[in-house]
């Protein structure tokens, strides 16, 4: 009982320590906001449901939110292909597109996704985590990869993701 | 020997927290280099330069967090903690209740039969007045909206019947549906338009943290909560009915 409260109240701690950068290390990693507070939230009640916290929580936490994200582009991309294969059809009542439910993004919002985009999934996961403050290890041990290979890999994507964005939209103001 | 981009790298960010790839050691030794050459030293700093452009970039596709408080996490996990346990707990009643039986006279056997008939008996299915079909039967159609400061929801037109039940809960989204009837919506910068039929009802989600929410049928405020302004007292049933009948209806 006494460990439960203890447990609840470094949940409290973390949480409020960490749930705006895991929000938006999602946000960047999908360009969703409302998606991200749900992956972010959900990696949250993981957390709980394991009961104790991890050695690295930040890393744990991280790690949970990419097999959420993962998992979510896998449905996502199941349902465009069943989607695909059925003739279009739009009902009085239907929920607008989701391009609808997104704020309107403005035009350096929409370069920078462009930019990003272009990188392999890992490569954005380890870039976005490294400016959300992730050392070595922990991107290592949350995109599960060899802590060696990090630096190299990071070094690689950085360049990559500016010149991306340097090559379509000129040098960053 | 020079130090490799990804070792400089590694101190480009936190580099009292960060663990070097190949070592403390290794991390002293590039400590040392960068002290004594001019060359490598320009590579961080250009390095630098390189990752603070990164950042730059970065923020321009960031959001505001939702305001999510650890209390409405708590409540979610424990909320489906409880329904994995359910089952599990009617399994060990049902074991129970199964040996109480078996002993004539035992006290626990009315109290554990009672017990499992409360967790075994099937939820009666509730039916809405007016013959409005239950959520749990129909499909529901909505949106949901992360809304900013305020939220605007403006229902094209009166109705002959229907209503709209307003409820505030610790979510980040705001969210409305038709349970019963149609309607289309759609979606404007802090704004959500709803083309409504003749008698749909409608349940909308509030999130408490939301500064000022809105309805609007035609140009009519008809509901109005605002964080300056102390909100009417909530009704026992947890939610406020908002009558979306044509006003002529409504009159004396």
């Amino acid at each position: 009982m006494r460990a439960r409260a203890e447990f609840e109240t470094d949940f409290r701690r973390l949480f409020d320590e960490r749930f705006a950068s895991l929000f938006r290390y999602l946000d960047r990693l999908s360009g969703d906001p409302e998606l991200a507070a749900d992956l972010a939230q959900e990696a949250f009640v993981r957390l709980y449901d394991r009961g104790a916290m991890p050695d690295d929580a930040r890393a744990w936490l991280a790690a949970v939110a990419a097999n959420l994200f993962r998992d979510e582009r896998r449905r996502a991309h199941r349902h465009e292909r069943l989607l695909a294969g059925q003739p279009a059809e739009l009902t009085l009542g239907a929920p607008p597109a989701a391009s609808d439910l997104v704020m309107v993004a403005n035009e350096r919002r929409a370069d920078v996704r462009a930019a990003l985009d272009v990188l392999p999934l890992r490569d954005r996961q380890m870039l976005l985590l490294r400016h959300e403050g992730f050392s070595y290890r922990e991107i290592a041990q949350a995109l599960d990869v060899a802590e060696a290979s990090v630096g190299t890999m990071l070094a690689r994507a950085t360049a990559a993701f500016r010149a991306a964005y340097m090559e379509a939209y000129g040098a960053p103001d | 020997m020079h130090p490799t981009d990804a070792e400089l790298g590694a101190l480009l960010v936190a580099p009292a927290h960060d663990t070097p790839p190949h070592g403390p050691r290794a991390s002293a030794a590039v400590e040392r280099h960068l002290a004594a050459c001019a060359e490598c030293a320009g590579r961080l700093a250009m390095l630098r330069r390189e990752h603070e452009e990164a950042a730059d970039l970065l923020r321009a596709l960031d959001h505001p967090p939702p305001p999510l408080r650890a209390d409405a996490v708590l409540a979610r996990a424990r909320r489906r903690r409880g329904v994995r346990i359910g089952p599990i707990a009617a399994g060990i009643l049902l074991t129970a209740a199964a040996v109480a039986a078996a002993l004539p006279g035992s006290p626990l056997r009315r109290t554990l039969a009672d017990a499992v008939a409360s967790w075994t008996a099937p939820t009666p299915a509730r039916v809405a007045p007016g013959g409005i079909v239950p959520r749990a039967e129909r499909p529901n159609v909505g949106v949901a909206v992360m809304p900013g400061a305020s939220l605007d929801v403006r229902f094209a037109r009166w109705q002959h019947g229907g209503t709209l039940r307003i409820m505030i809960a610790d979510a980040p989204r705001a969210l409305l549906v038709a349970p019963a009837g149609t309607a289309a919506f759609s979606v404007r910068q802090g704004q959500i338009l709803v083309d409504n039929g003749d008698s749909a009802t409608f349940t909308l989600t509030v999130p408490r943290t939301l500064p000022l929410v809105r309805v609007l049928v035609e140009s009519t405020v008809v509901f109005r909560r605002s964080a300056d302004v102390p909100s009417p007292a909530l009704p026992p049933d947890g939610a406020y009915t908002v009558d979306l009948a044509t006003p002529p209806r409504n009159a004396p």
